[in-house]
């Protein structure tokens, strides 16, 4: 009973809130007829389109290179040594000569397809986890979430690094290291939302109608947290992208000759003293990614949940 | 009283517990650390003797009994790389990065109060908006590129420090402090912008609160208003946040050390997770976890202290 | 009656929201003497928040106060500046607030909080702020003054903290103390105490009250004068007794209707039909048409003018006198 008590409170105190925050956002709708220049900012869709603009530019630029580069990305060319940017190499060429804006559109195909897939393993993983873990309570719900709290009191490259030494690194080993990272605060975001709507009238209806716990899970309760997981998606996103070309820095992430936003920033700093440009297109684009993500991120949040 | 020496136990079952878990993972997941370690071209004699020197022939609670043992008495083992004990590599080495986080945590905390509390104040529209900006892009650059960019411009085109040039404090202060501002910047940039924007959502909320109608009632200046009354109220609900914002620092600092070439434990993690040096990397995420430990520790008296709310008997 | 300490005329108070103008008060004037107890009656959400929040000049940033003029002491407080402002505020003219438990700072002693109110007004060295602390928190009723100085307020009841912020509003023995709605989040036997305390006080320091209540029971027991408030608007005032006694308007009668007493005891409690309407929508020129019974066309079509009934009773509502007598 007591437990009961315990796990429903929270639930109902939030549910209030995301009624406030609907009043709020209704209320706010309404100023924005009077005001339509100011509420773009407030109901987040600015941010929204910006974030999309910059990520699908990105993106395009990554998929292009499945196809097409302006140069080749491995091939060295020692006639044009360490050249500063111009018509023919919009970001300069390295120390070898390799044009520095190919082989950034190849590193975002790969940088992006680390990334997602972490994020996306991830976030199964995870909302299994959450889902168990805040229907049932109990113990499992206890230790389980002892764990993800410890995990995340930690360092979160630290994590990825324990996890790459461990793991005898070879091509994808970056990617479970990253899972790791992204899997507690995932994991909290569904158990909260579970916890919330696990004894909302409609999910309680449909237990009486007989429903089974699985169905119940992901019929009902999980499609109601999809917003607000939805944006901690995207933010966890733009933290993978940052990961990934951390340990890729570290030469601990993609492994060469593939470029890789991180790898390609390691060997702009090496040149620094005669190609100080090298560093520029790569760690524009991870600039760029992020702050992207964080825009869509940061729209969600403000359209969807106030 | 009380409540301290439970802390304190609690703080030390944690440490228990993560250092199973850490022995364990070093010594279970990855097989057989002896061949993972000298790689596939290693002799079976090779390896043998690797295994009789790592202990790893003997039953598992016995090499943990024996490692923790040594660990309390400062015996961590020996580093394979290196080949002396992992205690010696981390002379030096620990203090550095203290300092490192220790002036991150400084400008994070002197820079990022005050520009909370300021911007607070402005809430048109477009300053608005443009705050929100800057702290996404603070947010958003990674800091070992931020680190590579302060390198570029403050090292190689204003001279302001020689890049790659670490000083130990011991030799000359004044150069080391000049040399490390560098690095705290790169990793204080975004973690400022963490807490610069929860300052600013504490005092914008605790200032719309009843106290402050009753301050203002009793006919206080504004600046009286914010310092005395409300910028208090809005610290505390931000201290539980500095276990964050210090775990980000760690984060940061791991990778930043790298990039400007400071000899501190992170720059020794790295070397050790490329090399599979398990006995220091063990070590060093013992260490971290201490510090991080500690510092949570610290949080919870800190609330203590300034909350009264919370303040068991006195 | 002698001089007035406060004189209220044609007061409103503007709210700006989602690019609307609302009057959340309307042309209001009244006046408190020196050393008299004035009660606002009215149901919440008729402004009489507003009123002593602007008087106060604590009203938020998107309400304002837009016509009239507030004399209090021979100043125009629509004209005082910043800093003459907080010279009134605290010193001459104090306030209690609804909400106890959070009016006070979290953080601070309550001695602190009590003798802040010295510390802002004129020179007081350390000794005097802590006696004439230790004074406001006796003549506030808390037991143990010297302990209750070194408290944090969670430490403290709901009472208890009403009766500090009483203290913080007659240490610097204002002009005028202004209390709004001081009772309602206690409970019934603290509420008579806080009563008693704020009567005893006005008898003892001559300091005029200006209390603000939904509950016409509390204003009956120690307010002289009372002036019933409808949707920003006043709509009948006089003596209490007068008020209680031959009230007039259909909602004075309502709110008295309302009042429980001992001889209605089991019977169902009267109350007026319908609420208070949100100040954003429109309303009839006498705004209380739309819940009154007794409202004809006219009540629809032309505000109701100021009649007298008697001396200081005055009513503003198109009710016939003598028809209302052969009912």
């Amino acid at each position: 009973m007591a437990n009961i008590l315990n796990t429903s409170l929270p639930g109902e105190t939030m549910r209030k809130k995301v009624q406030n925050a609907a009043e709020k956002a209704r209320s706010e709708k309404k100023g924005q007829k009077a005001k339509a220049s100011e509420s773009v900012w407030v109901t987040g869709e600015a941010e929204l389109k910006i974030g999309f603009v910059i990520v699908g530019i990105i993106v395009a630029l990554g998929l292009l290179s499945i196809f097409y580069t302006p140069y080749d990305v491995y091939e060295m060319n020692t006639s044009v040594r360490s050249q500063a940017p111009s018509l023919a190499h919009f970001f300069g060429t390295d120390n070898f000569g390799r044009d520095i804006f190919s082989r950034a559109m190849v590193g975002a195909r790969f940088t992006l397809l680390v990334s997602a897939t972490t994020v996306f393993l991830a976030t199964v993983i995870s909302i299994v986890l959450g889902l168990v873990c805040g229907y049932a309570g109990g113990m499992l719900d206890e230790f389980v979430m002892r764990v993800v709290d410890a995990i995340n009191s930690f360092p979160s490259i630290l994590i990825a690094l324990v996890m790459v030494s461990i793991l005898n690194y070879g091509k994808l080993t970056i990617i479970p290291a990253l899972v790791i990272m992204f899997i507690p605060s995932f994991t909290r975001i569904v158990r909260t939302g579970t916890l919330q709507y696990k004894n909302a009238d409609f999910v309680l209806s449909n237990k009486v109608f007989g429903d089974s716990d699985v169905r119940i899970l992901f019929v009902h309760i999980l499609p109601n947290i999809y917003p607000l997981l939805l944006s901690s998606i995207v933010i966890g996103l733009s933290n993978a992208i940052l990961a990934e070309s951390s340990m890729s820095y570290l030469g601990l992430g993609i492994q060469p000759p593939i470029p890789s936003w991180g790898r390609m920033l390691k060997e702009a700093q090496d040149i620094i003293f005669s190609t100080p440009w090298a560093a520029l297109a790569p760690g524009a684009m991870i600039v760029l990614t992020i702050v992207g993500l964080n825009c869509i991120g940061e729209g969600i949040r403000k359209k969807y949940l106030s | 009283m009380r409540y301290f020496v439970k802390k304190l136990g609690i703080m030390l079952i944690t440490l228990f517990v993560i250092s199973i878990v850490t022995f364990w993972l070093f010594h279970i997941v990855p097989g057989d650390p002896a061949a993972m370690m000298l790689g596939t071209s290693a002799s079976q004699e090779q390896l043998d003797d690797l295994r009789e020197e790592l202990g790893l022939d003997r039953p598992l609670i016995e090499q943990y009994t024996e490692w923790i043992t040594g660990a309390v008495h400062g015996d961590f083992g020996k580093s394979i790389m290196y080949r002396k004990p992992v205690a010696n590599l981390l002379k030096g080495k620990l203090s550095v990065s203290l300092a490192l986080g220790a002036i991150a945590l400084a400008l994070v905390i002197l820079i990022g109060i005050p520009l909370g509390v300021f911007t607070a104040g402005r809430k048109h529209a477009i300053s608005e908006q443009l705050l929100n900006f800057v702290n996404i892009l603070g947010i958003s650059i990674p800091g070992f590129f931020l680190s590579i960019l302060l390198i570029w411009v403050f090292g190689l085109i204003l001279h302001w420090f020689t890049p790659g040039r670490f000083v130990t404090f011991a030799r000359n202060p004044v150069k080391f402090l000049q040399f490390m501002i560098w690095p705290a910047i790169a990793i204080a940039i975004p973690q400022t912008c963490v807490l610069s924007k929860y300052i600013r959502t504490a005092v914008i909320e605790e200032v719309r609160s009843d106290y402050v109608r009753t301050a203002r009632s009793k006919g206080s200046t504004k600046f009286r208003i914010m310092y005395v009354h409300v910028l208090k109220n809005a610290i505390i609900s931000v201290v539980p946040l500095i276990g964050m914002i210090v775990s980000g620092i760690f984060s940061g600092s791991i990778v930043i050390e790298q990039v400007f070439g400071i000899p501190g434990i992170g720059r020794l993690l790295i070397a050790s997770v490329t090399s599979r040096d398990y006995p220091t990397v063990q070590t060093l995420v013992m260490y971290i976890a201490i510090l991080i430990l500690v510092v949570n520790f610290i949080v919870d008296i800190l609330i203590q202290i300034l909350d009264p709310r919370i303040r068991i008997s006195r | 009656m002698g001089e007035n300490i406060l004189e209220v005329k044609h007061m409103t108070v503007t709210l700006y929201e989602n690019g609307g103008e609302y009057k959340v008060v309307n042309r209001i004037s009244f006046t408190v003497g020196k050393g008299e107890i004035v009660g606002i009656v009215g149901e919440s959400g008729c402004g009489k928040s507003m009123t002593a929040l602007a008087l106060q000049d604590l009203l938020k940033n998107h309400i304002k106060v837009t016509e009239g003029s507030m004399m209090f002491d021979g100043k125009d407080l629509r004209k005082v500046s910043a800093a003459e402002r907080r010279e009134i505020n605290g010193n001459d003219m104090t306030m209690i607030f609804q909400e106890p438990m959070t009016s006070l700072n979290p953080l601070h002693r309550v001695g602190r909080q009590v003798g802040e109110v010295l510390l802002l007004h004129g020179k007081h060295s350390r000794e005097e702020i802590e006696q004439r602390t230790l004074e406001a928190l006796e003549m506030a009723g808390l037991p143990d003054p010297k302990k209750t100085m070194q408290m944090y307020p969670h430490e403290l009841s709901g009472g208890m903290r009403q009766r500090v912020m009483i203290a913080m509003g007659i240490i610097a023995r204002p002009k005028l103390l202004i209390a709004d709605e001081p009772t309602t989040a206690l409970d019934v036997t603290t509420q008579a105490h806080v009563l008693e305390l704020l009567q005893q006080i006005n008898r003892q320091t001559g300091t005029a009250v200006l209390l603000i209540s939904h509950d016409l029971g509390v204003i009956n027991r120690i307010c002289s004068r009372v002036l019933v408030m409808y949707a920003g608007k006043i709509v009948e005032q006089g003596r209490t007794e007068d008020i209680l006694r031959n009230p007039v308007h259909p909602y004075t009668k309502g709110l008295i209707a309302s009042i429980p007493t001992r001889r209605m005891k089991g019977a169902p409690l009267a109350s007026i039909p319908g609420r208070v309407p949100p100040v954003t929508e429109e309303k009839p020129p006498c705004p209380f048409a739309s819940r009154c019974d007794k409202a004809d066309k006219r009540c629809f079509t032309e505000y109701p003018g100021r009649k007298t009934i008697s001396d200081e009773h005055i009513l503003w509502c198109h009710i016939d006198e003598t028809k209302k007598k052969t009912v």
